[in-house]
């Protein structure tokens, strides 16, 4: 018996109630604000005043993130708009790794994933490309198809694996890989039967190449910026990614339901 | 570091999982070790404004209302066995849908609950909540020393009835 046996039993906490005690302690910091106001209105009899923060409390709470739960270890999170300290800086078809063929991209991914056997008939394959992120200990492969010869970039339609054994951890669900996405923007689905999340835009990375390096007000979502369908698969993330593609929502579906 | 500059979703993200597995550690997998992780993180946030330094001591401070909630559980519960009583315990029986890694664990936790109050502590913040000896040391009020010494002693104890159950 040694230090790695004693330390192998070691659990994340559910996610379930990770959120909740989350969303308890979320509570009782707008409880804490109502109470002080209302000890200030009673002294004052400004009940309007009360009512009023009352209001702002509740206003408050409906704009909080709203969680989407995909599958167990995988999750949207629905907000007004973010930094880009949370979605990165770059949108997803930004790299400058060569391109390689998929049998290349497979064997240096140094993981299985699977790949699309259907794909619209207006879009051809580009090639693929890899990322990896050290900081976060997972890498990313890209696969990408477009429409004409002579533009590269923006990519027509990207399809990427993640691989997330090292999943990346979140307050709200321990060990799992999770997106931000704007609000109102997702919308349940299923790929061969697994749970899928269908997200209609992304964040205007375009900021990105105008205030360079990064926005400071961060980004706002543009619901007309691209259709992407995310879902989990073993250890592999699955997103497809349209951007500035004809390719619709039961295109992307069917495309990943080809993947083998 | 003020109270009012700490980033508590960082915390939260980040020191969940350690207070977690201490009380998994101290009273086993279940309701009772996510409950009791609950109330530390209500009473840490309710007493946030009485935490007034660096970074580094917060895990500390954290781990003290820790281990003031699992005092209190001990106290009103009186489920904490003595040594007499462990002996008596027969080996859990997992249930037929139990991995083995969490048989394993019930396993632990029943010599765990054999060890004297104190070893079974120090277990918990090393190997549950993954404190190191100083961090410790300054918690439980002993020397670092006294610290290495008794988890020595508590891992020989753990390994050696480990091993008697085995050749059961």
């Amino acid at each position: 018996m040694n230090d790695e046996f004693l330390t192998q039993f070691r659990e994340p906490p559910r996610p379930a109630f990770a959120h909740a005690l989350y969303e308890r302690i979320s509570q009782e910091k707008v409880s804490l604000r109502a109470q002080l106001a209302g000890r200030l209105t009673l002294r004052n009899a400004l009940a309007g005043l009360f009512a009023l923060i009352l209001v702002a409390a509740c206003v408050y709470v409906l704009a909080a993130p709203k969680w989407v739960e995909v599958d167990k270890h995988l999750w949207v999170q629905e907000r007004k708009s973010t930094d880009s300290f949370l979605v990165g800086s770059e949108p997803p078809y930004y790299f400058t790794s060569p391109l390689l063929s998929i049998e290349e991209a497979k064997i240096q991914a140094g993981y299985e994933f699977k790949v699309p056997t259907w794909v619209p008939s207006d879009l051809y394959l580009k090639g693929a490309s890899l990322f990896n992120e050290s900081a976060s200990d997972y890498s990313r492969a890209y696969i990408f198809w477009g429409q004409g010869e002579s533009a590269d970039v923006p990519w027509e339609l990207a399809f990427q694996a993640f691989y997330t054994r090292m999943l990346i951890m979140d307050k709200y669900y321990p060990e799992s890989f999770g997106m931000y996405v704007g609000r109102g923007s997702t919308k349940m689905t299923e790929v061969n039967s697994i749970p899928a999340v269908l997200i209609r835009g992304d964040w205007d990375y375009h900021k990105v190449f105008e205030t360079l390096p990064s926005p400071d007000n961060g980004f706002e979502w543009d619901k007309q910026a691209a259709l992407q369908l995310l879902w989990k698969e073993g250890d592999v993330v699955y997103r497809i990614y349209a951007i500035g593609s004809p390719a619709s929502a039961e295109d992307l579906i069917r495309m990943a339901e080809s993947a083998r | 570091m003020q109270a009012s500059e700490i980033d508590w979703d960082a915390i939260y993200a980040e020191q969940l999982p350690r207070v977690y597995n201490f009380f998994r550690y101290r009273v086993g997998d279940g309701p009772v070790a996510e409950d009791l992780t609950a109330i530390t993180f209500e009473k840490a946030w309710r007493g946030r404004m009485r935490y007034r330094r660096d970074r580094g001591a917060f895990t500390t401070w954290l781990f003290s209302i820790a281990r003031n909630v699992a005092t209190d559980h001990f106290r009103k519960n009186h489920n904490e066995l003595s040594l007499d009583e462990a002996r008596d315990q027969p080996a859990p029986v997992p249930l037929e849908e139990t991995v083995q890694r969490r048989h394993d664990f019930s396993h632990l936790s029943m010599l765990l609950s054999r060890l004297s109050p104190r070893e079974h502590e120090l277990i918990a913040y090393k190997y549950g909540a993954g404190l190191n000896n100083r961090a410790i040391a300054q918690l439980t009020r002993l020397s670092e020393s006294n610290v290495g010494t008794i988890l020595n002693r508590s891992v020989n104890k753990l390994s050696a009835a480990w091993e008697a159950e085995d050749e059961r």
